[in-house]
């Protein structure tokens, strides 16, 4: 027998009412029923980082909670980080020019944890960045690209970029 | 025009959409009319299996198909495949059947393969 809730989540300024079992992870919820698949489920439990969304502008790891919990909630994926189709956001922008993602599996979690972690730390050192992405893996060994993206981005971002 | 790219950065045209979620990997493909397939694996991680009843989960809506080794064609029952690329640094290769029906080595190791609507 299977629980069923009605739930209704904003993700990236769209609401999305759907009637989900309880048991259903966001994570799920976000690729699997609102077809958002930029949100990336790599190891299921919390270690990998790639699944972080921004629930109400905080981090989240979307495997480790149930829709159920975002009920009433605002998200932000990697969809809603640039500010149109046409441009990127200067974070987004520092990933390509300093060659932060190869196969980008890990970029939706970088971006959305770097992204928070910019804004309370707009100018951050190396080390901090270091610490701020420790919850995030990158198996193409990418992270000196990914540290020189994010402090290039907090460059960008102090610029006004 | 090869001599154009010695030495310059080369901007890589799948960035952009690898940064805004656009990407495709195999979990993002939605066809129409496709099947979702999972494993049923050993719980225990060394045991004798007496039978396989599958007739509770046909019945479960949405089920399609469960597949043990019965329904295998026939010279695929027992024939064996490695558990890992073969590489002469692996002294003891482990070679296990298909599916298994009759002794279960590990816990994990695949009995049936239901296909389902999701």
């Amino acid at each position: 027998m299977s629980d069923r809730r009605t739930i209704s989540v904003t993700i990236n300024g769209e609401t999305f009412e759907r009637n989900v079992e309880t048991r259903l992870t966001l994570a799920d919820f976000i690729r699997h029923e609102c077809l958002l698949t930029g949100t990336h489920v790599g190891c299921e439990h919390g270690v990998c980082g790639a699944c972080t969304i921004l629930l109400n502008g905080q981090t989240a790891r979307s495997c480790l909670m149930l829709a159920v919990q975002a009920d009433g909630q605002e998200i932000k994926t990697v969809e809603g980080i640039a500010p149109n189709d046409q441009e990127l956001h200067p974070l987004q922008q520092a990933f390509q020019d300093n060659h932060g993602l190869q196969c980008g599996f890990c970029t939706p979690g970088m971006l959305t944890t770097l992204l928070e972690f910019l804004e309370n730390n707009p100018d951050p050192t190396e080390r901090e960045v270091r610490e701020a992405i420790s919850g995030n893996l990158c198996r193409c060994t990418g992270y000196q690209g990914i540290v020189a993206a994010a402090l290039d981005a907090a460059k960008r971002l102090q610029a006004g970029a | 025009m090869g001599a154009k790219m010695f030495g310059a950065r080369v901007p890589r045209l799948e960035d952009p959409r690898l940064l805004t979620g656009q990407g495709s990997y195999t979990d993002d493909f939605h066809l129409p009319g496709m099947l979702e397939a999972a494993f049923v694996r050993s719980p225990h991680s060394h045991a004798r299996i007496n039978g396989i009843d599958t007739s509770a989960a046909l019945t479960h809506e949405g089920v399609v198909a469960v597949y043990t080794t019965a329904d295998l064609p026939e010279h695929l029952r027992d024939t064996t495949v490695p558990f890992q690329v073969p590489n002469p640094a692996i002294s003891q290769p482990f070679q296990q059947r298909l599916l298994e029906d009759r002794e279960v080595c590990f816990a994990g190791e695949p009995i049936a393969l239901v296909v389902a609507d999701t």
